[in-house]
């Protein structure tokens, strides 16, 4: 599904370059669930910015599902974007102005769908994280929980294969952690291949794989659990 | 797409109430100030003349002796002619349609009870060819016949307005009233709408846009007769003494314009070849001896421009305007870029969920148009409150709002808030999205 | 406070700064251009008359009908008038300063005119003997037109006197050196003697130059401009009566354009007033939305270093010093806004010079204008800093 062969990335300012990721290499298969921990300042947000396209990289290659990143422009890139890839935030980036039903929207409009198929996958997405009755209350109105579901059925609305979590539990206590946790192994189990980033080890251990990335690179692969 | 732009940036104009509004008022205030200052240029640059402006043409001539080519115009030659010269291009009798005209103030006796003789209605001197020259549009009757214009006969044609004034009816054809001394009688033959074309091209020696326009017109072929005094500007370039009407009748002043309708290049060429043998031959007789004596025609268009008519004052009026609107703009272009600040959270989420850059800079362009055109909606209100004022202060009845320039304002002020929107909406699809995903 | 880590702050983050000073620089090219302006309106249309202006009524007087012995009523006309309470003085004349029918030739040393022996083309008044004191002329050298300069004409084109008065300041052009008294110049060919200079009056007409080269000569007239000086506290009076009076006395004439000379010079200067208002509505606008446009950035740069603002307070800034910090910024953005703006200010000042007659631009309107967007745009600054002094320290402790 992905595959990275010595990834750089260099920021540079005037006075210093800092190397936030160096010749990283690693591969995620179809359907796995992999979790990546490393001190701050690692790389792990770096990687996971590359992962999801949101940056571009210095040297190295990218296959994303078999497809070379680096020769694409940036619409080509957003293409891939929206088609391929969810993404679930710590703080679970809702657009406040929105209602539910117009933040799930947002993926939707941008993949041209019609209103129809739109409201369609909409609902259905909301139901999944069974808040489909609350679909016209702005995100403000819901607990923290609730609105990293809403934003995980924003991600699912269009049907990724592969999902990229930023610590998607930080914001949340333990309980509804361990429920948008379970939430995202069901959704992992139906065959979407999920890469997320966390500080929590019980978290961490709870995925097939776990990698740890420190001053740029993978330090430690640690195989879990069999991959389904 | 579009609609769903539309659709996320009234929904943000509303969010962020204050903010708009202010954009929204800097471009408007920019739009109404400038659009205030273009509509008066542009009432003042009109043609009234239309599609006859490069038909009717004003004769000029060198007209001086000694070295006087400073005494004119720019070009050397004075504005208007003398009646020696006008009465010669009159006798000419070339087939062209052609007419003098000179002003004069008249006193008319109404009939009605109980109104004073008057001297508001102006009058001017001019041949039958001039009604269909000029474009009068009668109402009754019709210009005095061929015939009036060689043998005189005290026949007028008057406005629609001196005709409710002196009878109380607009259709007074037929009959007869007094103007001038208050004792001589005129036989009314035709009555015309009121007829005030602004800028007044027919004479622009009386002032470029009257309030009224003439109120009377008579036949020229009575001035000699009559010996009403020009009312209006005389020169001359040389001192002459002036005893009485005759007396300039036969001077060198020059106090009166001519005009004349050449219809094609081969027209104009023969009027212009007729105006050199004329020259010539009045040199022969002793009058036009300077170094160049040279006659001219220019068309209404050229002649608007040659008498400046749009003023220095109006022509500054709108550079500042378009000025002030760049300060508005600019001024537009940092409350912008502060409300979409706001908003480089939401492009991140956007960037992230699949949108190109393009189509974020897409939506806040849209936004931008936006408040453009309600700005531009706004600014045409103010433009309109512009425009009485300007009206109101320069005395003037010209200068409204039409369509063109209805158009004009939201074009403008679309053109000017994209043009200012670019930068704010290049900064927001160009950050980079990760920064503003990370915890907030 | 120190002015250095302002700046490289401010210069790591230019844009609002940019734009401040962009906004800035413009608005002082264009006002202080504008304020120019306005002035030279102002100082046109407050200039003197030389006229009495609050006692003095102005009238045309147009014949028709029949003929009359104008010179004969222009005596009854006077002598009527002059019983009326509070008329002082009447007189009749060709034309009023401000007003219509101006009358101008060259003045020349020779009766031969060239371009060295005519340097000006003043306007000439043909007035009667009375018109000095009707508009209540000074007097500076010699002696005031009187009988023995009166002559009857019907001369059209030029007065057959033999004598003349000159303002102060056209006899200065013509005799720098010397006193003009008893001189003789060529007006339109006729020789005329020089037998008193008065301080000023004022041109027919509103032109902006040479508008005090003014020549009086004498005449016995009986129509044209009616001029009437009163006692201020009566001129509303005598001017409603005025028409019915004149028409009652001879109703072989039209009387029009009845009014004060302030409302002649209401007429004559309409478009500089026009001017002048839409002048300084533009000015007035554009500082209102400089204001705005510096606030509102200002309040953009505070939000966006809310932080900053924060930490430095933990630090131990006191609010004084975060206001002093903002106003201080600003200050120098302003500063140097001000600076380049004065250099375009200039340069619009060249364009307007070349393009249009315009005069060259003083270095007191710079200053003006720069004074007042300095004060307005530390005014402008004021609120939104104050916002920021508010800014509470823990702000900079919490993981917003």
């Amino acid at each position: 599904m992905l595959r990275m062969n010595k990834i750089s990335k260099v920021f540079s300012t005037d006075l210093i370059e800092t190397h936030a990721l160096r010749e990283f290499d690693l591969g995620v298969a179809e359907g796995e669930f992999v979790t990546v921990t490393g001190p701050s300042g690692s790389g792990k947000t770096t990687f996971l910015n590359i992962a999801g396209l949101l940056e571009t990289f210095n040297s190295g290659e990218y296959f994303l599902d078999g497809e070379d990143v680096a020769s694409l422009n940036d619409r080509q890139r957003s293409q891939l974007r929206n088609q391929k890839i969810g993404f679930i935030f710590q703080s679970f980036n809702l657009i406040p102005d929105l209602d539910l039903f117009d933040n799930v929207d947002v993926p939707l409009r941008y993949r041209g769908f019609s209103a129809a198929e739109r409201k369609k996958r909409i609902n259905y997405a909301l139901e999944r994280v069974g808040l489909a009755a609350r679909a016209k209350h702005l995100p403000s109105q819901l607990s923290g929980g609730q609105q990293q579901r809403v934003a995980i059925a924003r991600a699912l609305a269009g049907e990724p294969r592969f999902l990229l979590a930023d610590e998607p539990t930080g914001n949340l206590d333990s309980l509804m952690a361990r429920q948008v946790m379970e939430l995202l192994e069901e959704i992992n189990s139906e065959g979407t291949t999920i890469v997320m980033v966390t500080h929590d080890p019980s978290l961490a251990r709870r995925a097939q794989r776990n990698i740890q990335i420190i001053d740029g690179q993978v330090s430690d692969q640690q195989q879990l659990a069999q991959a389904v | 797409m579009f609609t769903y732009y539309c659709k996320l940036a009234w929904r943000h104009i509303l969010q962020t109430p204050a903010l708009s509004l202010l954009i929204i008022m800097a471009i408007a205030l920019g739009i109404g100030a400038s659009m205030t200052m273009i509509s008066y240029y542009k009432a003042m640059a009109h043609n009234p003349a239309g599609d006859r402006s490069e038909k009717l043409h004003a004769v000029q001539l060198a007209a001086y002796g000694n070295d006087m080519e400073t005494w004119g115009m720019s070009d050397g030659f004075p504005r208007q002619l003398t009646h020696q010269d006008v009465k010669n291009l009159r006798e000419a009798n070339l087939s062209f349609p052609s007419t003098p005209i000179y002003q004069f103030m008249t006193v008319v006796v109404s009939q009605r009870e109980g109104v004073a003789p008057s001297n508001d209605f102006a009058g001017r001197f001019v041949d039958r060819d001039f009604f269909s020259m000029f474009d009068v549009k009668f109402l009754h009757g019709g210009p005095w016949s061929q015939s009036v214009d060689e043998q005189p006969e005290n026949q007028v044609v008057i406005s629609k307005a001196l005709s409710e004034w002196i009878f109380g009816e607009v259709n007074s054809v037929g009959k007869t009233f007094a103007m001038l001394d208050g004792i001589m009688q005129f036989t009314v033959a035709g009555v015309y709408e009121d007829f005030n074309p602004q800028p007044a091209y027919y004479d622009l020696t009386t002032g470029y846009f009257p309030r009224e326009g003439a109120g009377v017109f008579a036949p020229y072929s009575l001035v000699e007769q009559l010996e009403t005094f020009p009312m209006g500007n005389i020169s001359g370039w040389q001192p002459e003494e002036v005893n009485g009407f005759k007396d300039i009748l036969k001077s060198e002043y020059v106090w009166q314009v001519f005009w004349t309708q050449l219809d094609n290049e081969a027209a104009k060429a023969q009027y212009k070849e007729f105006l050199k043998g004329y020259v010539e031959q009045q040199r022969e007789l002793g009058r036009f001896a300077n170094q160049n004596p040279r006659g001219d025609i220019k068309d209404v268009e050229t002649w608007l421009n040659y008498n400046e008519v749009i003023s220095e004052d109006n022509r500054v009026m709108v550079g500042m305007s378009l000025l002030f609107l760049l300060v508005c703009l600019v001024n537009a272009v940092g409350l912008l870029l502060a409300k979409f600040m706001r908003k480089m959270n939401e492009a991140g989420v956007r960037r992230a969920l699949g949108a190109s850059k393009g189509q974020i800079f897409s939506q806040y362009l849209v936004e931008v148009g936006m408040l453009g055109f309600f700005g531009g909606l706004v600014g045409l209100l103010l433009a309109s409150i512009g425009l009485w004022a300007v009206r109101e202060l320069y005395g003037t009845d010209i200068a409204r709002l039409d369509f063109s320039l209805f158009i004009g304002a939201l074009l403008l002020s679309l053109l000017a808030s994209l043009l200012t929107g670019i930068l704010p909406a290049l900064r927001v699809c160009n950050s980079n999205p990760s920064i503003f995903l990370k915890a907030q | 406070m120190a002015f250095g880590p302002i700046f490289r702050s401010t210069l790591r983050n230019p844009t609002g700064a940019l734009l401040i000073a962009i906004q800035i620089a413009l608005t002082l090219a264009i006002a202080s251009n504008m304020f120019y302006m306005v002035n030279e309106r102002v100082e046109k249309m407050s200039r003197d008359t030389g006229v009495v202006n609050e006692e003095v009524i102005a009238a045309r007087v147009f014949y028709f009908g029949k003929a009359v012995d104008k010179a004969a009523q222009a005596d009854i006309d006077r002598k009527t008038l002059l019983e009326i309470p509070g008329v002082k003085s009447v007189s009749y004349s060709n034309s009023m300063p401000l007003g219509g029918n101006n009358n101008t030739s060259t003045l020349c040393f020779e009766q031969e005119s060239s371009d060295d022996g005519c340097p000006h083309s003043p306007s000439y008044y043909r007035s009667d003997a009375n018109f000095h004191e009707t508009l209540g002329l000074d007097l500076l050298e010699g002696r005031w037109l009187d009988d023995r300069d009166t002559i009857t004409s019907d001369a059209i084109s030029i007065a057959k006197t033999r004598t003349m008065m000159l303002s102060e300041v056209l006899a200065k052009l013509y005799f720098p050196e010397e006193s003009a008294l008893g001189k003789q110049l060529y007006l339109g060919g006729r020789e005329l003697t020089i037998v008193g200079v008065y301080r000023q009056l004022l041109r027919p007409g509103a032109r902006a130059t040479e508008a005090d080269h003014t020549i009086l000569t004498a005449e016995r007239r009986t129509s044209g401009y009616l001029a009437i000086r009163v006692d201020q506290d009566r001129i509303e009076q005598v001017k409603e009566k005025l028409e019915a009076t004149m028409v009652g006395l001879n109703d072989q004439r039209v009387i029009t354009e009845i009014e004060t000379m302030d409302e002649m010079a209401a007429d004559a200067y309409r478009r500089d007033k026009a001017m002048v208002v839409l002048l300084l509505s533009v000015v007035a606008l554009l500082l209102l939305v400089t204001a705005l446009g510096v606030a509102g950035l200002v309040s953009f740069t505070v939000a966006n270093r809310k932080k900053q603002i924060g930490t430095r307070r933990a630090l131990g800034a006191s609010k004084r010093d975060i206001l002093a910090y903002f106003i201080s910024e600003n200050f120098a953005i302003t500063a140097l806004a001000l600076i380049v703006g004065s250099g375009m200010a200039y340069a619009l000042n060249q364009y307007l010079l070349q393009t249009y007659e315009l005069a060259r631009l003083e270095l007191v309107y710079v200053f003006v204008a720069a004074a007042s967007l300095l004060f307005i745009s530390q005014f402008a600054t004021l609120l939104p800093a104050l916002k920021a002094s508010k800014v509470s320290p823990a702000i900079a402790t919490r993981t917003v």
